[in-house]
């Protein structure tokens, strides 16, 4: 076969494109790293908070939108590392002496109670991943409800534990920058801890969903038969997927607990697996980006309607979703990109090729809804493909 | 081999070998079992008795992906893509042979041997069926295998995709002379044009065995194909 | 002790068939359209408060308050049964393709409902008086006679689930839609209507069974969260799509824990049982009564 030889330019774009694409990223980590300062507690708070929050939602984002299965359990592994990290930080709290030296103290007291929860909640998800996977697709979001229900009701029983609805109170994180302390009503310091943590874990995700697990997880969400066809087993790559997101979760556990000065069993409650799928859906699954943005709109939307009519954010959030689902399915990220691409489409003609991106047809949404269409007008093209989906799914 | 599917035979007691550097054609009427014989060679479905021997290993009890990091590779009947992947991600999966580590391979090199080069960021789902065709068989040759199976590769395509289909094989076969190929097709001019060795399965059964001159004239594939019992 | 065990095993085996009640329409759904039905739980909950709104609009009438009940779980369930239908042509229909999609579309009316059902009905804890009053003796204690005509009530209507799935037209339509969609499509069976159809008689049970506990529980928005997910369980435990596994899913569970509850607390004992389910998938991945779920592309 004449293979002809490989052309070197086009190999080149994704490295150009990679330029802006990090100086935004450099950009907007200086702007929360700089602005809080200026800002009030309240703010510096809400600020924190949809940091911890953004990064639960792209952790379920790696389970969800990279790899398709829609996990209402993801809740399990946010409050083992939220009980995790309380529990050492109680510990250490009544073991320490008053007046111990701050350098190795700090250290220990932020560093046990991090890791702790990121244990605990890591791995139990590595444990359970290989079971919860082999449920199938939908088996797979009931079970992993029902891991939440579990794990939510053994915490109600041991109220001496976890304190039940009410919850434990925790003491601030011992950690100190001049003489600004960590408070309960002002995260201070303990901002720059989790904007760091978060930072750092964002680009980590980034780094594994370009390489060839994200290329493996994707082609697994949509097409389960190519990709063991290539040669990867589906099984272990969902549940890597799984564990990848189950210890982000964890992280963003314990980050929470040592920053509210409060945890509770509700953390463990399969609602709160709904509220990042809701951000990121909202924002844009299957992007890192997406959960980020998709968190920060719907918890700033909470706080400003939380002073004008409370009850009306769930139903907001309930017609948003439903707004999402119908009009926008790759979410807010996906409609401002598309926004752009068509002005610069009327900007300069002529310029623009095909992306990915708008050939998407719904996520995990395996066979593809233009298959669908086909079959339902009849072509002998569509009635075939019809007839393999059948075939494949029952 | 046999496998039945609920007590009905699909496919019983068929023995076959493909030899490193053959062509053979599997061919048959509809509902022979030629896609469950597929299926079996290529693990989706285990076999309820027999054995299947890749180079010199028993894979019978193999999941699918075992068999393809091991030099099994197949096309389907309709082709299997992930719709938002672009044709260069394909590649790109498919040379990673179900690896999770180290980089993304370099696609470049077989795109244009197929003929996708100028399609290489075009997605899956956007490309017309002829394209789709290639992609399957570019990722199967990705996958650099021993052994080829190739589900129908020649049905939907236009006579001049078919031709270009056809030169694309014909190439591969003089560049690798270990590649074993088996062709399911229904389409006699691409079995005769490719084949060596056919083989006629008719309701699970192999009726016959033998080079294309030979298959044509058997008296027993005859009446099948027109019809009759034979 | 005897007495407690029974009594708490009573307990268990009238709770089982109400979850019994609500996860069949689930499963029945999911076996048809191949929905996971997040709100399922929402239309349990809106037979409740249907319920209970409907006896306190009747308070002024002068009928024996069993008769205003009756004629509650006569007009309830249908009613809510028809919002599932018009729900199921209006929102899932479009989206029957995706399944990640209608699940999050049921979230949304999930959250709907259950906002919509907190700003409509104000206040704290709302309950009803129980049309039987009245108990029977039990080696000592009195179990109430309204827990034993639920379950009764419970097993009817299953009884006549089935009976409507296996004897009539639309029952042979819905199983063979479950079955093979393309087959039936081509078959001529009106899938849409049976989709319809399908949706409304799963909301219609999980309203029953909502109308049927209304006098026995504390009637709010939030009260088929949980619920809903172990109804989830049952019918996972049963095995997807089985309705035989639905039921004696859900009746194992509850006398499970209505058994630990003799030893423990409430929530230790929901907990376990919880737990013990969990083991039981473990060991049998595919439920009690289920196959393997097919392989999906």
């Amino acid at each position: 076969m004449p293979v002809s030889k490989p052309t070197p330019a086009p190999a080149l774009r994704p490295r150009s494109r990679a330029r802006p694409e990090l100086l935004g990223v450099l950009l907007v980590v200086g702007l929360l790293a700089l602005v809080p300062w200026a800002l009030g507690p309240f703010e510096r708070g809400l600020l924190l908070r949809m940091l911890i929050w953004g990064l639960f939602a792209l952790s379920f984002d790696v389970v969800f939108g990279y790899a398709g299965l829609l996990s209402l359990g993801h809740s399990v592994y946010f409050g083992l590392g939220a009980y995790g990290a309380a529990w050492t930080l109680l510990a250490l709290h009544s073991s320490a002496s008053p007046g111990a030296g701050l350098g190795t103290g700090m250290a220990l007291g932020v560093v046990l109670p991090l890791l702790a929860g990121l244990g605990l909640g890591g791995l139990i998800a590595i444990g359970l991943a290989p079971l919860l996977v082999r449920t199938g697709r939908h088996g797979f979001i009931i079970a992993t409800a029902v891991t939440a229900l579990i794990a939510f009701t053994l915490a109600q029983s041991r109220r001496d534990l976890t304190g039940g609805d009410d919850g434990l109170t925790l003491p601030p994180l011992p950690l100190a920058l001049g003489g600004w302390r960590v408070g309960c009503a002002d995260p201070g310091p303990a901002y720059g801890l989790v904007l760091l943590l978060v930072a750092m874990t964002v680009a980590l995700y980034g780094a594994i969903v370009r390489g060839p697990v994200g290329l493996a997880l994707r082609l697994v969400r949509e097409n389960e038969r190519r990709a063991e066809a290539l040669g990867f087993d589906v099984l272990r790559v969902k549940a890597l997927a799984f564990a990848l997101g189950g210890a982000g979760a964890a992280l963003a556990g314990a980050l929470y607990a040592l920053t509210s000065c409060h945890v509770s069993t509700r953390v463990f409650h399969w609602l709160v697996s709904a509220d990042a799928l809701i951000w990121t859906l909202f924002g844009g699954a299957g992007t890192l980006v997406g959960p980020l943005l998709g968190t920060a709109v719907f918890l700033a939307l909470r706080e400003g309607l939380s002073g004008l009519w409370p009850p009306g954010y769930p139903i907001l959030v309930g017609l948003a979703l439903l707004l999402t689902v119908r009009a926008f399915p790759e979410g807010l990220l996906g409609l401002v990109l598309g926004l752009a691409r068509g002005a610069a489409r009327w900007a300069w003609p002529g310029r623009t090729g095909r992306t990915a991106r708008e050939a998407r047809n719904g996520m995990s949404d395996g066979d593809g809804t233009g298959e669908k269409r086909a079959a339902g007008r009849g072509g002998a093209q569509g009635v075939r493909r019809a007839a393999g989906r059948r075939q494949r799914r029952f | 081999m046999r496998k039945a599917f609920d007590g009905l035979r699909a496919v019983d007691n068929v023995d076959f070998e493909l030899r490193a550097g053959e062509v053979v054609a599997l061919i048959g009427p509809n509902g022979a079992g030629k896609t469950t014989l597929l299926n079996v060679l290529s693990g989706q479905l285990r076999p309820d008795a027999g054995r299947v021997v890749l180079a010199g290993r028993d894979v019978t009890r193999w999941p699918p992906h075992a068999r393809a990091r091991a030099g099994l590779a197949r096309t389907f009947q309709i082709p299997q893509l992930a719709p938002s992947l672009t044709v260069r991600e394909h590649v790109e999966a498919a040379r990673l042979r179900g690896r999770l580590r180290g980089r993304r391979p370099e696609p470049e090199g077989l795109l244009h041997a197929v003929g996708l080069g100028d399609k290489r960021d075009v997605p899956a789902g956007a490309l017309a069926h002829g394209d789709r065709r290639l992609l399957e068989l570019a990722l199967a040759l990705a996958l650099e295998p021993k052994a080829l199976l190739l589900d129908e590769p020649a049905a939907g395509l236009s006579p001049a995709e078919v031709e270009r289909f056809l030169q694309l094989v014909r190439g591969l076969r003089a560049e690798r002379d270990d590649l074993a190929i088996l062709l399911v097709e229904h389409d006699m001019d691409v079995v005769f044009e490719l084949a060596e060795r056919v083989v006629v399965l008719h309701r699970g059964r192999v009726l016959a065995e033998g080079p294309p001159p030979a298959i044509r004239e058997h008296p027993d594939v005859q009446a099948v194909y027109l019809g009759a019992r034979p | 002790m005897l007495a407690l065990v029974l009594f708490q095993l009573l307990n268990g085996f009238v709770w089982g068939w109400v979850v019994a009640l609500i996860a069949l329409g689930l499963n029945l759904v999911y076996g048809v359209l191949r929905i996971v039905n997040v709100a399922h739980g929402a239309f349990y909950m809106l037979g409740a408060v249907g319920a209970y709104a409907l006896l306190e609009a009747l308070s002024g009438w002068a009928a024996p308050y069993g008769v205003k009940f009756a004629l509650a779980l006569l007009v309830v369930p249908p009613s809510v049964g028809l919002l599932g239908v018009l729900i199921e042509g209006a929102l899932l229909r479009p989206l029957i393709a995706k399944p990640v999609l209608t699940v999050i579309a049921t979230f949304a009316l999930l959250l709907i409902l259950q906002q919509g059902v907190q700003l409509a009905l104000p206040g704290e804890v709302h309950t009803l008086a129980k049309p039987l009053p009245g108990g029977v003796p039990l080696l000592g204690l009195r179990y109430p006679l309204y827990h034993l005509a639920l379950a009764g009530v419970a097993a009817l209507l299953l009884g006549l689930v089935a009976l409507f799935l296996y004897k009539t037209r639309f029952g042979v339509w819905a199983r063979a839609v479950r079955q093979d969609r393309e087959l039936a499509l081509a078959l001529g069976i009106p899938v849409p209507r049976v989709y319809g159809l399908t949706v409304g008689l799963g909301t219609a049970l999980a309203a029953a069974a909502g109308v049927l506990v209304a006098p026995i529980v504390a009637v709010e928005a939030t009260m088929g969260m949980d619920i809903l997910i172990e109804a989830f369980m049952v019918v996972i435990v049963g095995g997807l799509g089985s309705l035989r596994g639905a039921v004696v899913a859900a009746l194992l569970l509850r006398l499970v824990e209505g058994l630990l509850a003799v030893w423990v607390e409430p929530v230790a004992a929901r907990a376990l049982a919880l737990l013990l389910m969990g083991a039981l998938l473990l060991i049998r991945p595919e439920g009690l009564f289920g196959a393997p779920e097919p392989e999906e592309a």
